[in-house]
């Protein structure tokens, strides 16, 4: 056998038209299971979703209140961010040697607790994890357990629908990247005297900055010009 | 309940559309490890709307394509797509010496000593840039031209050629050896 014919068959082992049909016809039964017990399948969920969506309406007039109380001035509020819209061209990937590690149960420095100050997340976005990267000492080593230089945290806050603000931090380390951006001098957005590039490509925008000892570094993704503003400004008091 | 009449429709329309909605997916997917998944919701959805409506055969494939388009999306996150984006082909001398090579790149001519092809096309299909396993597939699993690709993919031929070229080179260097081989 060649080694385009061993290739073919591996290939067609992984995606095969045959395999695709059998799990699309069973999938297809499931779907019509499922509806037979629909209704008992529904009837947790209903009663759970008036209970949250109760202790959320609570919570939003308590929360509505009190940013009300605490936030910053209109100003503030109505931040002009003068954004860099990039193209295709202007963005080039790198070959990044890290291995990040999801861990929600370990204690991290939180870089926003200052002041007395929270950060302004957009509600929807439900889910927070916790990632650590590491980078390698040993260059010549590609194995996980030499991975073991901490560099940075990443706090991801999203949700099921593609929203989502990551942010990475680091005292000591510019965050790491795969990517970085053709910079020809651009727009710079000034928040409470601090200056930063805000950059967009399609419904991500990208920042980083420096501010209150910490280097950050920020993408969002499917995130409003507004609720960044918002978020942004929630860190740079 | 799904009648045996729209299972018979749907088979039909599997058969006739599965390779297009394939190489779509291929071509379309910002990683080909989500393909099958893509797949397997497109057609899924397709047997839920024809237990609810009639569809005519006319344009159907139009109309999967539609679907698709929904499910890639779907499986679009977070800077996929730039992240995907190589400096590759920016290295103007390798795509002069490529271009003075024949179209036709032989698989054979290289050796690679590790006969579990299974885990070199995981290999390939792990490529950072995603081009790579979409180029392997699109030229020896569905025998496409350097020519038809580079028009799929909306690349010039060059970067093609450039890409099959360094990534058999690649695995020869990683498999031809037989160092490799009991991993």
């Amino acid at each position: 056998m060649t080694n385009k014919e061993k290739l073919k068959n591996a290939i067609d082992k992984d995606i095969n038209k045959t395999k695709n049909y059998n799990l699309v016809i069973n999938n297809m039964d499931k779907g019509s299971n499922n509806k037979k017990h629909l209704w008992k399948l529904c009837f947790v969920p209903i009663c759970l979703s008036i209970l949250i969506i109760g202790i959320m309406f609570i919570n939003q007039n308590r929360l509505t209140n009190e940013l009300s109380q605490n936030f910053n001035t209109d100003e503030e509020q109505n931040l002009k961010l003068n954004i860099n819209i990039l193209n295709n061209d202007e963005i080039i990937s790198l070959d990044t040697n890290v291995d990040i590690i999801l861990d929600n149960n370990i204690n991290i420095p939180y870089p926003f607790k200052y002041d007395g100050g929270e950060i302004i997340i957009p509600h929807d976005l439900d889910k927070s994890n916790t990632y650590i990267v590491y980078t390698n000492a040993n260059k010549d080593s590609y194995d996980s357990l030499s991975y073991n230089v901490l560099y940075n945290y990443i706090l991801c806050y999203t949700n099921d629908n593609g929203r989502n603000i990551k942010v990475a931090y680091s005292k000591d380390n510019i965050p790491i990247r795969d990517y970085f951006f053709k910079d020809n001098g651009l727009k710079t957005t000034t928040i409470n005297g601090i200056e930063l590039k805000i950059y967009q490509f399609e419904n991500n925008y990208f920042t980083n900055f420096n501010y209150n000892n910490y280097n950050f570094d920020i993408e969002t993704s499917n995130i409003t010009e507004k609720e960044l503003s918002d978020f942004l400004l929630s860190i740079i008091k | 309940m799904a009648s045996q009449s729209n299972l018979y429709k749907f088979n039909d329309i599997y058969d006739k559309t599965y390779l297009d909605i394939l190489k779509y997916v291929i071509v379309k997917c910002h990683n080909i490890n989500d393909a099958n998944d893509i797949i397997q919701e497109t057609y899924l959805e397709l047997w839920n709307i024809l237990n609810k409506k009639e569809l005519s055969n006319k344009n159907i494939k139009s109309y999967i394509i539609g679907i698709t388009n929904n499910k890639i999306k779907k499986h679009f996150t977070l800077l996929q797509k730039i992240k995907t984006i190589s400096i590759f082909e920016k290295n103007v001398n390798d795509i002069e010496l490529i271009d003075l090579m024949e179209d036709d790149i032989n698989i054979e001519n290289f050796i690679i000593r590790r006969d579990d092809w299974t885990f070199i096309w995981k290999y390939i299909k792990s490529k950072k840039n995603q081009n790579i396993p979409k180029v392997f597939y699109l030229y020896y699993q569905m025998d496409l031209s350097i020519k038809e690709i580079s028009k799929v993919l909306n690349v010039n031929e060059s970067y093609i050629k450039n890409l099959i070229y360094r990534t058999l080179k690649e695995l020869q260097s990683k498999f031809g050896n037989g160092e490799n081989s009991n991993d």
